[in-house]
């Protein structure tokens, strides 16, 4: 077990390196930064001042090389626009988006796989017609329009909650549930084709065969293993959801990540832009790395392999 | 395959009283109009430490009877007719009292001891879950003890260390041991083994029905053994009921069956086993399949397949007719003689 998280470990580096590569020249790709951040009027000194001051007169290889080696240290550097460096900016913003996403996650899993898992073992029912019509509505709308909606309906007609911002709890609800919409829906959908699947295997007439309460049998034989699956498709949608947190933050002006790299573009504020999408990158590989873990737990077969 | 006989001494009435017997069963499938009846009135009977076989190819409901017995076909189902065990009806018992009964007093093995047993669950959690079901005073320590005991029983090798271990560490041999183990850890009254050997290959096939055979002399339990392999039936069936498309086409004594074959079919069955002691050809096999449940032929099931079949035989249902003590056949054409066709 031990053996497999340290392999599974030492698989990230190659992936960690090669978005450090890819932030890199996606971003040169874009343009010269110099074009992007000095006025059009700006004098040939002013530019090779900037060149000079950003390192961006050297060639392309040894910018790399010294962005490789300082993105490695964690440093990307200055914000154009703040002059603080881009990794405190984002470390500043990091805790409201690490709300958002943990609470979107709670209400997806929590909705989610429950409703797969009732739709499934009552299939065919009106329940399970109602959960995937709900599910096909719930893919079907986009975030920002979601957003928008709840906000006319429940800040703006009932008044019930606040249209945006951060605090406590209830400025937390509209956004969570908005960005977990399509995952509540995408997971009920898959936990349920998973339940079907696992419900006809043998052993769960076994299970059957023992005597064992319903509950027991869909619970512990079937629920269990449709879930391993679903883990996979958990961690590859959390990086996804970094994508949504983007417009769900500018949809509510929530302070987190999100509207950091939003004002960031906005402003051509490269380094900014830079380590955010290393962070988004960074969560994408660890929630994936956390499911090959946790999957392991889940299944011996991958654990002996 | 050699067709031994084997016969046992029979002990005092009580030791082989009657303990599962099915009247008139009629298993159907799917919802009402438009349901496929896969049993068709079957009446057989078990006693106690003795051994029924079943008999037939696939498709003739033999895997369907076994399932409702257990209460479990899938459904939409409709079942008629009874399965009277210890003085109850069970097709009349509640879901709850048939979960008491399940896994309890009968119990059940499966032909893939490679998907039977629940991969992420170790071995012996899944013998104490059974156990708990039935058994909620017990502490986790005294049903491991127990387990350890049952796998120990089914001559597990190393069976305090399988305890731990998941299926997929176990060869088809031993999964099919721990499922054994697993079915006999309540100590049931009737264990009902659906093709238990059929996954496995033959030396570790009769290790199993030997093991079968040891374990039924220890408990005195009754067993049915649903199978297509008649050398199977031969190693260790008191008695044999042939099953044909949902219905008992010949039902005799383990030896009256092998000796005195009277149903057209049997026949067939026992002409297309290869012999070590005959030269042939060519495999003997009978003409044509199973008819599919939804159009079976009117009459006798069988008549299609048939050599001896003639004109009553489209039309008339024959019923199991008793032609010697204890040995019944369905075929309105029998007795047959040996040489005639």
């Amino acid at each position: 077990m031990v053996d497999y998280v340290l392999r599974r470990l030492l698989y990230t580096i190659p992936s960690l390196l090669g978005i450090v590569v890819v932030c890199f020249f996606l971003t040169r790709l874009s343009g010269d930064p110099t074009d992007l951040f000095l006025p059009i009027d700006a004098s040939e000194e002013a530019r090779d001042a900037f060149r000079v001051q950003y390192g961006l007169d050297k060639p392309l290889m040894e910018q790399f090389v010294a962005f490789f080696y300082k993105a490695l240290q964690g440093d990307f550097g200055n914000s154009l626009r703040f002059g603080e460096p881009a990794i405190s900016l984002l470390a500043e913003r990091l805790g409201a988006t690490i709300q958002l996403a943990l609470a979107t996650l709670f209400i997806a899993v929590g909705v989610g796989i429950p409703a797969g898992i009732v739709s499934a073992y009552y299939r065919n029912s009106l329940l399970d017609v109602a959960v995937r019509s709900l599910a096909a509505f719930g893919q079907a709308v986009p975030t920002f329009y979601w957003g928008v909606l709840c906000i006319l309906i429940f800040s703006v007609w009932l008044k019930w909650l606040p249209t945006g911002g951060s605090g406590g709890l209830v400025h937390l609800i509209l956004p969570a549930t908005t960005l977990a919409s399509t995952l509540v829906a995408l997971l009920a959908r898959v936990m349920r084709s998973t339940m079907l699947d696992v419900m006809r295997q043998d052993f769960v007439r076994t299970a059957r065969a023992k005597g064992l309460g319903e509950f027991t049998v869909v619970m512990r034989h079937v629920a269990r293993n449709a879930f391993i699956p679903v883990l996979t498709v958990i961690a590859l949608q959390f990086g996804v959801l970094m994508g949504g947190v983007i417009v769900t933050e500018t949809v509510f002006s929530w302070p987190g990540v999100g509207r950091l790299v939003i004002q960031a573009i906005y402003a051509r504020d490269y380094p900014v832009v830079q380590a955010v999408v290393f962070f988004f990158a960074l969560i994408f590989v660890l929630s994936n790395l956390l499911a090959d873990i946790l999957s392991a737990v889940l299944d011996p077969r991958v654990r002996y392999k | 395959m050699s067709l031994t006989m084997t016969s046992r001494p029979s002990a005092g009435v009580e030791r082989h009283d009657e303990i599962l017997s099915i009247k008139q069963l009629r298993t159907t499938l799917g919802s009402r109009p438009g349901g496929v009846t896969v049993v068709d009135g079957v009446d057989l009977s078990v006693r106690r430490g003795k051994t029924l076989g079943i008999v037939g190819e696939s498709g003739c409901g033999k895997s369907m009877l076994s399932l409702s017995v257990m209460g479990l076909v899938p459904p939409p189902c409709r079942l008629e007719g009874r399965i009277e065990f210890s003085g109850r009806n069970l097709l009349d018992v509640s879901p709850a009292e048939m979960r008491r009964i399940r896994g309890n007093r009968i119990a059940m093995i499966f032909q893939e001891p490679m998907t039977s047993l629940n991969p992420v669950l170790t071995v012996g959690f899944q013998i104490v879950e059974a156990m708990r079901a039935h058994d909620r005073k017990s502490s986790y320590e005294v049903l491991r003890r127990r387990a350890i005991e049952a796998l120990v029983q089914v001559r597990m090798p190393a069976a305090e260390r399988r305890f731990d271990e998941y299926p997929h560490q176990l060869s088809g041999g031993m999964r099919q041991r721990a499922a054994i183990a697993m079915a006999l850890s309540c100590k049931p009254e009737v264990l009902i083994a659906d093709e238990p050997t059929t996954a496995l290959d033959v030396t570790v096939q009769a290790e199993i029905l030997d093991l079968l055979r040891d374990l039924q002399q220890e408990t005195n339990m009754a067993i049915v053994l649903i199978t297509h392999d008649l050398g199977v039936v031969a190693q260790v069936a008191d008695e044999v009921a042939v099953m044909y498309a949902g219905r008992i086409a010949e039902k005799a004594s383990c030896d009256a069956l092998f000796a005195d074959p009277q149903h057209p079919y049997t026949l067939g069955l026992l002409g297309s086993i290869p012999r070590m002691d005959q030269a042939a050809t060519r495999l003997l096999a009978i003409d044509g399949v199973v008819p599919p449940v939804a159009s079976m032929p009117p009459g006798c099931r069988f008549h299609p397949r048939c050599v001896f079949s003639g004109q009553e035989c489209t039309r008339q249902r024959p019923e199991l007719t008793a032609v010697a003590d204890g040995h019944a056949v369905a075929c309105l054409k029998a007795p047959i003689e040996e040489g005639q066709s």
